[in-house]
């Protein structure tokens, strides 16, 4: 190594240097290196109308050639691509004009919004007798009565011993009450009989 | 050999805090109560339930945590524990509620002493400021429940079964208010004869959420602040303040409503003389409530429509609903 002047080296042979870090504390020794250059492409294809689409289809997909080496020839291929990129840019205009066509429709239902409730409720009275279980077909139940599918049976089924709270008090005031609503009863003309609540 | 002759009857009142059944045994009257509330927890909580030797039930592909457990295990699991019952009356958006409403009232009826023994449960009045709430569907549900344990059942009025148990010596005439978790229940009685029944949608749970609203708590919060304990008539801070101000409006909230219903009786149901005003319920059990409550009914006595005799609270507030139940039950065999 010549003090003074600059050594043209590689910077894996500077890395593999066992010198390197004395060498740059002292100064002798300087490591540049350089930077990724930027090309700017000026003859890129102005962006198209802005739609969610283009998450789809991506300019390389409808100007592959173009995309790729903007301003190259396009190289002749065995395989003619032309009719394939004019389907795809005939389907994106239907696809265009199919939203437009969409969003010009009204925005209100097309029933009327009173008949939807009594929909609802004959659907609900429809299939108020089925139950739906995954993977397996609607199965009627019985429909012996109306009440009995109100308010079904066999709401008391499991068996469970729950902590409850037990007190325990004189019978006083419910017998003295017993005595005299029976006695009450008893002297009431009987005309107000039916009145008790 | 002589056979042991058997107390028959019993009462079971029906509320969207608790359910409390009371039996006439030989040794006094027995009360037995269950918190109305649940918890559903999936399967692989079993294990943990199972070390903190929690009873619970298994449905399907989750277990169910049902009464008193239901808010100690909410607490733990940061959930809120769910209520068959909603305002009083069977929830129609728990559609679970069903299915554990008939196990926790078969584990407080228990077994009847003889096949389809008389029970007497408890059923609110219609609303009157909740247009559309009525009775019906939630007397139908329980006439089922209580059937399907065995019972013959019958459906009694919450605060008609107060007038059962509390205004004996009154000849069973006066005003009974059951102030319960969902709703409150008003009956106006004379000699046995009920004049007027009605019921509020403001309840204690009213007073907790629009507390909780004012001050910018939670409901759960002020209710637990109000189990803690509270005097009406001297709150120490401002939730304090907050509770004893939405307990004054539902006072006066219902004696406005007796006032304006009793208007609608006046002239058809005779008064001979001044009746006394019983209040129970859960609601009532916040300290200091007879007092608060008469201070605000003085306030109002002037142009109350009905003479009033005394204000007292039931000797049980928490069982004096089921009490008066097991009052008509017992008649069904008193051989008359």
């Amino acid at each position: 190594m010549v003090r003074g002047s600059r050594v043209r080296t590689t910077l894996s042979a500077i890395s593999r240097s066992r010198d390197l870090e004395t060498a740059k504390a002292q100064g002798i020794v300087g490591v540049k290196v350089m930077k990724a250059q930027t090309i700017k492409q000026d003859n890129l294809p102005t962006p198209t109308e802005h739609s969610a689409n283009q998450r789809a289809i991506t300019r390389s997909a409808v100007h592959p050639s173009t995309a790729a080496h903007p301003g190259a020839q396009v190289v002749p291929t065995e395989f003619d691509q032309s009719p394939v990129l004019r389907a795809l840019r005939e389907l994106t205009a239907e696809v265009r004009s199919l939203r437009e066509e969409v969003r010009r429709l009204p925005t209100t239902p097309i029933i009327d919004p009173n008949l939807i409730p009594l929909i609802t409720e004959a659907v609900r009275v429809a299939f108020s007798g089925f139950s739906f279980t995954p993977g397996a077909g609607p199965s009627v139940q019985s429909l012996s009565s109306t009440e009995e599918r109100f308010i079904p049976r066999g709401i008391v089924t499991g068996t469970a011993k729950l902590d409850i709270e037990t007190a325990r008090s004189t019978t006083g005031g419910v017998d003295d009450a017993e005595a005299a609503l029976r006695a009450a009863r008893r002297s009431r003309p009987k005309d107000e009989e039916g009145q008790d609540g | 050999m002589a056979e042991k002759q058997q107390i028959l009857g019993v009462g079971l009142d029906v509320g969207t805090m608790n359910i409390v059944s009371a039996r006439r045994t030989e040794k006094g009257v027995e009360t037995s109560r269950i918190r109305d509330a649940f918890l559903d927890l999936p399967l692989d909580s079993k294990k943990m339930l199972r070390l903190s030797k929690v009873s619970y039930v298994e449905r399907g592909d989750e277990i169910l945590i049902l009464g008193d457990a239901a808010m100690d295990m909410a607490n733990v699991f940061g959930r809120e524990a769910r209520r068959p019952l909603s305002g009083g009356l069977v929830s129609s958006t728990e559609v679970d509620s069903l299915e554990v409403l008939g196990l926790l009232v078969r584990n407080v009826l228990g077994d009847p002493k003889v096949p389809g023994e008389h029970c007497y449960f408890s059923i609110p009045a219609a609303p009157i400021d909740q247009i559309g709430r009525d009775v019906v569907y939630h007397r139908g549900v329980f006439d089922r429940i209580v059937t399907e344990c065995g019972y013959t059942a019958h459906s009694g009025n919450e605060a008609m079964a107060i007038i059962y148990s509390e205004t004996a010596k009154e000849g069973f005439s006066g005003i009974a208010l059951s102030f319960g978790s969902g709703m409150t229940n008003v009956s106006l009685a004379v000699s046995t004869i009920e004049g007027l029944s009605f019921s509020v949608g403001r309840g204690g749970d009213w007073i907790d959420s629009g507390a909780a609203k004012s001050i910018g708590s939670t409901q759960a919060r002020i209710c637990a602040l109000k189990e803690k304990g509270i005097d009406l008539n001297s709150p120490q801070n401002r939730e304090q303040e907050a509770l004893a101000f939405y307990y004054k409006n539902l006072i006066e909230y219902v004696l406005d409503q007796i006032a304006a219903q009793f208007k609608t009786i006046e002239g058809k149901f005779s008064l001979p003389k001044a009746i006394p005003i019983i209040v129970s319920g859960g609601t009532s059990k916040a300290g200091g409530f007879i007092e608060f409550f008469t201070q605000v009914f003085e306030k109002k006595r002037k142009k109350f429509p009905i003479e009033v005799s005394e204000i007292r609270a039931a000797s049980d507030p928490l069982n004096a609903v089921a009490q008066g139940l097991l009052v008509q039950s017992l008649q069904e065999y008193s051989g008359d």
